[in-house]
């Protein structure tokens, strides 16, 4: 239930940051958009980790489980941090909570560190490469504890390089084109991973023989093929944003 | 005929000769640039006249998809680096100026779908001449993707807009060859093995051969561009 009591805490955050900065006459930088992409994130956690989904992917497919990895690791933090950005990250956390957070040195040096761009996506890459590497998937899924530890990597991990992405603090750590490398880079290390999967002639997860009319090898491949395609939706999504503002520029600009 | 025997394919040599010499009477170009405009002469001659061509033409689909990588992927962008600004120019006076980027980038979709289409790749390999028309195509489609963006006029964010629409659009091929299970051309279904694959490890080993080799293209490309989106980002800063 950790999962549902986290959400429910986390939509609490949001709800009152939204009433607060409406009753100071803001509600344009707290709309029903961003409750939405709020809203959904979550949804999409919940439904990743108590679904059908969370069923499958830890008897079944090797497949089901790289969607529900993606999904709490990229999908949701990406939806979570663009529903904050701007001034409804300040009101996340209630004053009383926040200014002594603010105020420390420790909690500043360590956001610090950790949201430095090579250390985010350091601790992300390796986080990746940690948890498919095949004994330590197989330990994950006979020990709950490690699984459900594994599940906060993936969400902690994603997190940091969404904001960074995403920036919604404004604090411009990584400038457009710095984001746009940034995705690239992620894609790129995403594909040695979804090559490693869709390219090996042997099953490289033994707790998993295939179910459903698939055999272990094509749940393995498609397992490369999920994570591909979702990392080419939302980092492609995300540069794609980024860049139009550049293009229309681009595109007026007289010849 | 040996299996792993060298073919001759005159067409190709001959119109890479013609290549060739055309380039050495224009004015003298960079070192840099000579080397990439006769790699990509020696890809397209040496892969359509070796032992490649004689397995890819008589035995493996593998082969024949790594013959159309290295002529269709490799070769164009190479030979389009090795031309000078001069030469660009003078082609786009010849109206390589009306290639959009769009349009380029279609055409060279339908080439690399339309030339794997199974009629199409069974029709060509029973006939040389076909052949030679699949390999013209593939070439070509190459050579059309990458001038937009080897003739300088996409923009940075354009161009990776670019790259990333045919890094999409170009990898479901490569996924139908390698999750298929059943062979897709009967050519090769009926063709004596080699190396003892059989017709779907065949098709398989192919379509990884081929994203493998468009995932390192591409991405080096997509690198190039965002390193000079930083690079302007820097120069503008400054």
């Amino acid at each position: 239930m950790l999962p549902v009591a986290a959400a429910l805490v986390a939509a609490l955050l949001f709800a009152q940051a939204t009433v607060r900065l409406r009753r100071r006459g803001r509600p344009d930088l707290a709309g029903w958009d961003r409750a939405a992409l709020f809203g959904l994130g979550l949804a999409v956690t919940l439904a990743a980790l108590l679904g059908p989904l969370d069923r499958i992917a830890d008897s079944s497919l090797l497949f089901a489980h790289m969607g529900q990895h993606v999904l709490i690791g990229d999908l949701a933090p990406a939806l979570l941090t663009v529903a904050v950005r701007g001034p409804l990250l300040v009101f996340l956390l209630p004053a009383p909570v926040l200014a002594p957070l603010a105020r420390s040195p420790r909690v500043r040096a360590l956001l610090g560190a950790l949201l430095r761009p090579r250390v985010a996506f350091a601790i992300w890459a390796a986080n990746l490469a940690v948890w498919h590497v095949p004994y330590l998937y197989d330990l994950a899924l006979r020990h709950q504890t490690l699984h459900d530890f594994e599940h906060v990597c993936w969400v902690v991990a994603g997190v940091l390089v969404w904001t960074l992405l995403v920036d919604p603090g404004s604090h411009r750590r990584l400038s457009v084109g710095g984001r746009v490398a940034l995705a690239a880079t992620m894609f790129a290390a995403g594909q040695v991973l979804t090559d490693v999967l869709v390219f090996s002639f042997h099953p490289l997860y033994p707790a998993y023989h295939g179910a459903d009319g698939l055999s272990a090898l094509t749940d393995q491949k498609l397992s490369g093929v999920v994570m591909m395609v979702e990392q080419l939706l939302t980092l492609g999504t995300l540069v794609a944003l980024l860049l139009r503002p550049r293009l229309r520029r681009a595109r007026l600009a007289p010849a | 005929m040996s299996a792993t025997s060298f073919s001759f394919e005159p067409l190709y040599l001959v119109l890479a000769a013609i290549a060739a010499v055309l380039y050495a009477r224009a004015r003298p170009a960079p070192r840099w640039r000579i080397v990439c405009f006769a790699t990509g002469l020696v890809l397209i001659a040496a892969s359509l006249n070796s032992p490649l061509e004689t397995i890819a033409a008589t035995r493996l689909l593998l082969i024949h998809l790594l013959q159309n990588a290295l002529i269709a992927d490799i070769a164009p962008p190479l030979l389009l680096l090795g031309l000078t600004i001069e030469m660009r120019e003078r082609l786009d006076r010849l109206g390589a100026h009306r290639i959009r980027a769009r349009y380029a980038l279609s055409a060279w979709i339908l080439a690399w779908y339309g030339t794997h289409v199974a009629g199409f790749y069974d029709w060509a390999l029973r006939n040389g001449w076909a052949l030679n028309v699949e390999h013209g195509i593939l070439i070509l489609g190459g050579l059309l993707f990458w001038w937009p963006l080897v003739s300088g006029r996409l923009s940075a964010p354009a161009a990776l807009g670019y790259l990333g629409a045919g890094f999409v659009a170009s990898s479901f091929l490569g996924l139908v060859f390698i999750f298929d299970s059943r062979p897709l051309y009967s050519f090769y279904a009926h063709a004596p093995r080699l190396w003892g694959f059989s017709p779907v490890r065949d098709q398989n080993l192919g379509g990884i051969l081929m994203n493998a080799e468009q995932t390192l293209v591409f991405l080096a490309a997509i690198g190039y561009y965002v390193w000079r989106l930083l690079d302007e980002e820097q120069r503008t800063s400054t």
